[in-house]
This record gives C-alpha cells, sequence and structure tokens, in this order.
C-alpha cells in the first residue's frame, strides 16, 4: 500500500517536474537540485531544533509533564541535531557546487560559478555559517572542553551569527527561529 | 606428581624463567585473592581481541540500544528521510535553486 502511494507521488512528481515551465531550468540541471533542496529542508528542521533543547527554563517548567521525552538528555539530542546538521550541510554545500558548477557550464545565468558561490548574498551568509559551524563543532570536543571550557563557551556564542545567517539565507525561517533565539537571549543574559 | 600449579612452576625453573607463582595448590585455595590470576597481557592474541571486541559491544549496547534510544533513532532517521524525500519531489519553488 505504501509502495503504491509511494509510486504515485513519484510518477505524479515526475510528470509536474517534466511539464512545469518554471522548472525547465531545473531539469536542465539535474539531480544535484533536487540533493540540495532535500538536504535544505532537513537543514531547516534541524536549526530550528537545535537550540530548544538548551532553553533551561522551558526544559526544567515541562520536565515533569513530558517524562516520555528524555529531557534529561537534553545536551546529548543537541549533539545528534548537530551531527544531523553537519551530515545535511556537507550534503547542501555539494548539490550547490554542483549546480553552480552546471550553470556555467550550461550558460544558464549571466555569473560565473565562482560569482555565485562567494559572491552572492546567499553564498557569502552561507559561508559564513559554515565558518561558525566549523568553530563551533571543532571547540566543542570532549578534549578541547576539558583544556579550555571558555573556548568552547565563548565559541558557542557564535551561534548568535549563525542565526542571524540562516535568518538571511531562508527567509522561511525566521518566525521558527527568532523565538528561541530570543529566549535563548534572555536566558543567557540572566546567567 | 602435585597440582597443575606446581607442574608449571617446575617447568619454569627449568627454563630458568624468574617467576613468582602461588604455592596454594589449586584444590585448597578457597577465596579469590588465593587463586592464583594470570596477567592478561600474556593471553593469546586472538583472545585478546576478542575479549576487547565483547568488551566494546557490551558497551555499545548498554549506551546506544537501549530501548528508548533506538525509538528515538527510529523517529530520527525516520523524519529526517521524510523530510530529505519531501524536499527532494518538491518542485514548487523553483526560484530557491539559483
Amino acid at each position: 500500500m505504501d509502495g503504491t502511494i509511494l509510486l504515485t507521488q513519484v510518477s505524479l512528481y515526475r510528470i509536474r517536474q517534466k511539464n512545469d515551465p518554471r522548472l525547465a531550468t531545473t531539469n536542465t540541471i539535474g539531480y544535484s537540485v533536487s540533493l540540495s533542496r532535500g538536504a535544505g529542508l532537513c537543514i531547516a528542521f534541524d536549526c530550528v531544533l537545535i537550540i530548544i533543547p538548551m532553553l533551561r527554563t522551558i526544559i526544567t517548567t515541562i520536565y515533569h509533564r513530558f517524562d516520555f521525552l528524555a529531557l534529561d538528555e537534553n545536551v546529548w539530542f543537541h549533539r545528534q541535531v548537530a551531527y544531523a546538521l553537519l551530515f545535511f550541510t556537507i550534503i547542501h554545500v555539494t548539490g550547490f557546487y554542483v549546480n553552480f558548477y552546471r550553470i556555467e557550464e550550461l550558460g544558464l545565468r549571466n555569473d560565473d560559478a565562482y560569482s555565485l558561490l562567494y559572491k552572492s548574498w546567499a553564498g557569502i551568509t552561507g559561508w559564513i555559517m559554515c565558518l561558525c559551524m566549523f568553530l563551533m563543532y571543532t571547540t566543542a570536543t570532549q578534549s578541547i572542553r576539558v583544556m579550555s571550557f571558555e573556548t568552547f563557551r565563548y565559541t558557542h556564542a557564535l551561534y548568535w551569527v549563525f542565526f542571524v545567517g540562516i535568518v538571511r539565507f531562508g527567509g522561511d525561517l525566521t518566525c521558527s527561529v527568532v523565538a528561541p533565539c530570543c529566549r535563548m537571549f534572555c536566558q543567557k543574559s540572566t546567567d | 606428581m602435585g597440582t597443575e600449579i606446581e607442574q608449571e612452576a617446575s617447568r619454569s625453573q627449568d627454563n630458568q624463567e624468574k617467576v613468582v607463582i602461588s604455592t596454594v595448590p589449586a584444590s585448597t585455595a578457597t577465596t579469590p585473592s588465593e587463586i592464583p590470576r594470570q596477567n592478561p597481557l600474556d593471553l593469546p592474541r586472538s583472545i585478546q581481541v576478542k575479549a576487547k571486541i565483547r568488551a566494546e559491544w557490551t558497551e555499545f549496547r548498554k549506551r546506544y540500544l537501549t530501548p528508548r534510544r533506538v525509538l528515538f533513532w527510529f523517529f530520527w532517521i525516520g523524519i529526517h528521510v521524510g523530510l530529505f524525500t519531501y524536499g527532494w519531489y518538491n518542485p514548487s519553488h523553483p526560484s530557491l535553486i539559483v
């Protein structure tokens, strides 16, 4: 049954994908578009989710009501979200490299791949977010935390830059991300 | 004659190896402290590797394969696969491509 539904959906998608004139560019580029888009959706989901386990006051409030959610393992959950975010970021970036290379190769836009990757607004914010991620991930390892907890703590404050980048990068996420970020800011300001 | 331990001790002396071995016969050893223990590093390599793998698997099972975590992984991976598939097959935002 599920297989039938899936096959129907895939068939409908293929028909729509082929016949929609707006998607002619997409069809020309190939599967890397779908790859980057699928990974992008997962990134959006993880970005909304990653900050919620760190909202200490909310966790404390709902801890006894939702004990099946394992809220005592919030840091572990935060790490799992971070791993998923890293995984899909790699797929997303790789997909866009292929996209831009194909765009330049096929001459679909006047810009070359370099301009699209490093000079467009989405490209710049994307790389800034990647840099923030790199710094946060590398300083969050066990060895760094043991050696210098301050390094880990202050580097993790880059989450602000990261989330500003997300809001600018994908405008759809603004509502989902701003509220937890504001709550986190209030929490940090009272520490 | 004698116990196996005594025979082992005599063999070691024949090879002029300086070993320290308990003189308490195994049959009369009553407490764990009296039972002579073999150094784990003296065990064959294959047994050491098997013991290490078994210990690591037990550790992994106790840490990551608890019912709650398995359930979590089931939903977590399911949600991501579902989202990825939806994003893959969702052609409604062509403006996002470039």
